[in-house]
């Protein structure tokens, strides 16, 4: 585990856990399919399965707990309601999800705060949590997440705080130029060699990978 | 970087840092069917999407599953209001009063639930709606473009066929693992020839290209459609396929009265001047 954290062996760890990823997955795609049947159990055994991440999403990017408590709510009714729109060639139902969760929080953190004295700093968009923080819905959920956050160790400091700008506090790149003081080209170079390098070190957890 | 500046905001658009005009430049650039383009944002967006798990999972408090499940499937039947039916009989005047302010209250608190859920429902619906709108709005705008030009007094027709039964050109380049791009090397017999037509304004300078069957390009190519007058060939549009070959797109056309227009396969971006085998053609 160790290794993994020093970002040397990403590739080698993913194997094993890659099969296992898929079945998470094909799982909540199943409860997914039954949700857009009518079936209102599956709602519920999608919260159970998934609730952790997304209100920890939410919870990242807020803050805040009653928002983020609200944000989920929104995230699982807009679920329910759009279950059957779902579309699996567009990505996982886990990235589904957060990529809900994460436009939701992000609206609801422009709503609440105005950009300009939005609390931006880097203390807020980070640090990254230490690889054993945090409760864990499954070992699944677990494993995913110490395999991202070993492929983001393997990023400079500088890539990761625009990333993380640009991801938890939602901000534009030339907005990040001015939170960060830097020129925008060196801003637009971090954020696209970043995730190139993320690309190419998570490939194993892409949708298409085989 | 042939296909600079696209390739570099992809990335940016797929963690939506890209703003403005050149939020709005790379969205039309993704509605001509860059294949390139729309592959490397698909890669990149599930990398983003990535970026959530390294969050930390929190539980979170038991009563908000509760609260969900009320929330999206409330019960159907909900507890009754207690309402004593009155008697005839002489009451006070001041339990009258109670009972109607009680009772006001009730209603008001009951109209307020409402109005929240209605609103609630509202917003949450608005989202989405936007979206959708705006995917309405653009649909809208290009059928009103197209239906100017197609109605114009003076729009054109050509059809576009082929001068032999397409073939893709230069398919396999060095290093370049057969069977990676389908539709080269194992072009179906059955597949009819590549044709289009082309409507085109001359006094609006734009026009309409739909083709058909147009074979898949190996990565790093791309179909580039020609006006060309005399020996001079003026470039109009670079575009890719969907898999059966199909594209319909709005194109400029510079040049008023070309004498025939051409569509040839290029180096992904386009070139100056047309160098690839001519795929598609026709004259006015």
């Amino acid at each position: 585990m160790e290794q993994v954290h020093q970002g040397t062996a990403v590739e080698t760890i993913v194997e094993p856990v890659y099969a296992q990823l898929r079945a998470h997955e094909a799982a909540l795609a199943a409860l997914v399919t039954r949700l857009a049947a009518g079936d209102t159990e599956a709602l519920a055994s999608l919260y159970d399965a998934t609730s952790a991440s997304v209100y920890g999403l939410a919870l990242r990017i807020l803050r805040d707990q009653p928002a983020a408590e609200d944000v989920t709510i929104d995230v699982y009714t807009q679920v329910a309601r759009q279950a059957a729109s779902y579309d699996a060639r567009r990505g996982t139902p886990s990235a589904w999800l957060s990529n809900m969760t994460r436009s939701r929080a992000l609206d609801r953190l422009r709503q609440e705060a105005p950009r300009r004295t939005r609390e931006t700093s880097l203390d807020a968009a980070l640090p990254l949590p230490a690889l054993t923080a945090g409760p864990e819905e499954d070992s699944v959920a677990a494993e995913r997440q110490r395999l991202v956050q070993a492929a983001l160790a393997q990023l400079t400091p500088a890539q990761r705080d625009v990333l993380e700008l640009a991801y938890y506090a939602g901000l534009s790149h030339t907005e990040i130029a001015a939170q960060l003081g830097q020129p925008l080209g060196t801003i637009k170079t971090r954020i696209r060699t970043g995730l190139m390098q993320l690309r190419t070190a998570l490939h194993c957890l892409m949708p298409e990978a085989s | 970087m042939s296909h600079a500046p696209w390739t570099e905001w992809a990335a940016f658009y797929a963690i939506q840092a890209l703003e403005g005009k050149e939020q709005r430049l790379f969205e039309a650039h993704l509605t001509t069917g860059c294949r390139d383009c729309s592959t490397l944002l698909a890669d990149l967006g599930a990398v983003v999407a990535t970026l959530a798990w390294a969050a930390p999972a929190v539980a979170p408090p038991p009563a908000l599953r509760a609260r969900l499940l009320e929330r999206v499937h409330p019960a159907q039947e909900p507890p009754p209001v207690p309402a004593p039916r009155v008697r005839r009989q002489r009451t006070p005047r001041w339990v009258w009063w109670y009972s109607a302010l009680w009772s006001g209250r009730v209603a008001v608190a009951g109209l307020v639930a409402v109005l929240s859920v209605a609103l609630y429902d509202a917003q949450l619906q608005l989202g989405t709606q936007r979206e959708v709108a705006q995917q309405l709005a653009q649909e809208l705008t290009r059928e009103r473009v197209l239906t100017n030009l197609v109605a114009h007094t003076d729009t054109r027709v050509v059809a576009l066929g082929g001068p032999q039964p397409a073939t893709p050109p230069a398919a396999e380049g060095p290093g370049r693992s057969p069977g990676k791009h389908r539709g080269l090397s194992s072009a179906r017999p059955a597949t009819p020839p590549a044709a289009g037509w082309l409507v085109w304004s001359p006094e609006k300078h734009h026009g309409f290209i739909v083709v058909h069957y147009l074979p898949p390009l190996p990565m790093g190519q791309t179909y580039q459609l020609w006006a060309i007058t005399g020996q001079r060939a003026l470039s109009a549009a670079v575009f890719q396929v969907d898999e059966v070959g199909h594209t319909a797109l709005m194109v400029p056309v510079a040049v008023a009265h070309p004498d025939r227009f051409a569509i040839t396969a290029e180096p992904a971006g386009g070139v100056a001047e047309p160098s690839g085998p001519v795929l598609l053609y026709g004259s006015p």
